[in-house]
């Protein structure tokens, strides 16, 4: 199964938790990137974003998954592009902002595998 | 090549004066943002915390609030145009934005 689903900075607990902007989301969730591979997921990001100094650094910790993955993992997902993002998603789980529990966040995390881009 | 740029709101009030060079298709610069009004530092607080904190989710929402401050620059020669594309990141302290193919003056 592709793992073409990504998050920027790697699949640390803490790196999965709702920031409190998103717990007020109509179905809150946190942000991933649907590409081709970890690359093209931080391309589009670096490409969107050039001034931003944390999205430049290198080296750049990132997490990828599948669908199935996060499914079997209790969560799921939805594409939500934006403008400047057009392959912008959310995963979100069944419980809502109760779902991002540590506990689930931690079979979350086991659902990613990481990877270190140096500089695509 | 730099050029020094006046950021305009939309009352034509000045809210910034920074050096910038043109890159990319883009003018960048450095900005004290504690010198900036604090609705428009406000706005520009929110969309350095929701790209650094990858919360893509409200992009576009805090995108609409930059373009409706309706900031214009004002190069040194006089030429005013629409700052499209603004971005802001005051803790950074940078700042760019793109025009519509407006060269960088040229030095008489």
């Amino acid at each position: 199964m592709p793992h073409n689903i990504h998050r920027i900075g790697g699949a640390q607990v803490g790196n999965l938790r709702l920031k409190q902007q998103e717990m007020k989301l109509q179905v809150p969730g946190i942000s991933v990137n649907l590409s081709e591979d970890a690359e093209s997921a931080l391309l589009e990001a670096r490409k969107a974003f050039k001034d931003a100094i944390w999205l430049q650094t290198h080296p750049m910790p990132m997490a990828s998954t599948s669908i199935e993955l996060i499914r079997a993992a209790g969560f799921d997902m939805i594409h939500v592009p934006s403008r400047r993002l057009p392959n912008h998603a959310r995963i979100i789980h069944p419980s809502g902002i109760d779902g991002f529990s540590d506990e689930n966040l931690e079979k979350l995390a086991l659902a990613f595998r990481e990877t270190t881009l140096e500089n695509p | 090549m730099t050029d020094t740029i006046q950021l305009l709101d939309r009352n034509g009030n000045m809210i910034a004066s920074c050096p910038v060079e043109e890159r990319d298709d883009r003018f960048r610069g450095e900005i004290q943002a504690d010198s900036l009004p604090r609705a428009v530092r406000a706005v520009f607080d929110e969309f350095e915390e929701i790209v650094n904190g990858q919360i893509f989710s409200l992009l576009d929402e805090v995108e609409d609030k930059i373009t409706s401050l309706g900031i214009r620059a004002r190069f040194s020669d006089g030429l005013t145009v629409e700052a499209k594309d603004l971005q802001m990141y005051p803790k950074d302290g940078v700042f760019s934005f793109s025009t519509a193919s407006v060269p960088m003056a040229v030095p008489s």
